[in-house]
């Protein structure tokens, strides 16, 4: 029963951050262990190949534990991790192609297809909810995952993307006005 | 005036803060059906993605991460690199109004006590005359000062004396010659 109790009690992710900054590196990897997969899927949002995004992942966790020092625990581990992550796909394209319009910073005024239900068919909406949100523009795309894939709040949402909350907001708007745009009106 | 769209946009506000609603919103959507369904499709939407993005996701391979492990022991196992700027360098943004009020400070000494400050004509020699001035006033405070007022004023007073007998001389001499002698008095 005891040891049903002591697992329950996990440290948190800040008390993880806080240890590892002591110098304890086991604490830094169970950061990872918990971590790797949310920002692997973040960044696979911006990035269509798995071993690229495999990549950035790791360069995010090493950039992330050289960065330890700098982090400051009144704000959650994980909104500081993601700035990274963003930090580091926009990086990542800035070296492979410099002057080309970056999906993370495009226009979020790119128009969208001209009849977009009609892409769709009714057998795959359900599974392509996030499918059809690829198709929004980038930072409106990253809003949504932010906030509803990652469960982060509005303000931490504005944190990761270097921007304000009332933008954030504009995004997440357009975005689901959009995506019912995208998946028609046949919802029940 | 339709204000659709202003409920709708601050509806939207709310669904992305927490999904709950104040009670004007409440009644405006039990009065409004436009609203009531966008309010619906917009809120089964927001489910729909929260509960699909955990079946989406997609888990990392076995070895990425074994390799950030890896890395990250070997980092720690470096030495610490040397700062990159001096110590001291850190400290300069405090030290810089410090610094400033003491140069400050400096000039301000050096203004007020400057060399360019005129200075009397007879500067060269002022400490000979002063040194003589000085002589004059000690002697002049050994002397005993009240005997030698009375040296000045005692023939001043004979003189005043003698002025004052010869103008009385002159008067009993006029009244004399030409006043009428004065009636004897009584008896």
């Amino acid at each position: 029963m005891e040891t049903a109790i002591l697992s329950e009690i996990e440290p948190s992710p800040e008390q993880l951050a806080r240890q590892a900054q002591g110098g304890r590196t086991t604490a830094f990897e169970s950061l990872v262990e918990r971590f790797q997969s949310r920002v692997l899927n973040f960044i696979l949002r911006a990035v269509s190949h798995q071993a690229d995004a495999e990549d950035l992942t790791q360069e995010t966790f090493i950039k992330a534990y050289r960065s330890l020092p700098g982090y400051d625990e009144r704000s959650r581990f994980v909104t500081w991790l993601f700035v990274i992550a963003r930090r580091t796909v926009v990086d990542h394209f800035r070296r492979r192609r410099p002057g080309v319009v970056l999906p993370l910073e495009a226009a979020e005024e790119t128009p969208g297809p001209a009849d977009p239900a009609a892409q769709i068919s009714a057998r795959d909406r359900s599974r392509s909810l996030w499918a059809a949100a690829q198709k929004l523009p980038a930072k409106q795309n990253e809003a949504l995952w932010l906030r509803y894939g990652e469960d982060l709040s509005i303000a931490e949402v504005a944190r990761v993307m270097q921007t304000n909350q009332i933008h954030v907001k504009v995004l997440l708007h357009r975005a689901r006005q959009q995506m019912a745009r995208l998946l028609g009106d046949s919802e029940p | 005036m339709n204000f659709c769209w202003l409920h709708q946009r601050l509806i939207s506000h709310r669904l992305d803060l927490d999904g709950t609603l104040p009670a004007r919103f409440i009644r405006h959507l039990a009065r409004c059906p436009t609203c009531a369904a966008w309010h619906r499709r917009q809120a089964r939407l927001r489910e729909r993605l929260a509960a699909e993005a955990s079946r989406l996701a997609i888990q990392p391979s076995p070895r990425l991460q074994a390799e950030i492990v890896l890395q990250i022991r070997a980092l720690a196992d470096q030495p610490a690199a040397p700062p990159r700027f001096s110590p001291v360098l850190r400290w300069l943004p405090l030290a810089r109004p410090a610094l400033l009020s003491l140069l400050a400070c400096l000039l301000a000494a050096w203004f007020l006590a400057g060399p360019w400050r005129t200075r009397p004509a007879s500067a060269a020699g002022a400490p000979e005359a002063l040194s003589q001035l000085t002589r004059q006033l000690e002697w002049i405070k050994s002397q005993d000062l009240l005997g030698l007022a009375g040296a000045i004023e005692k023939p001043l007073d004979q003189e005043i004396g003698l002025v004052a007998q010869d103008a009385r001389r002159v008067l009993d001499a006029l009244a004399y010659n030409f006043l009428p002698p004065s009636p004897p008095g009584p008896p």
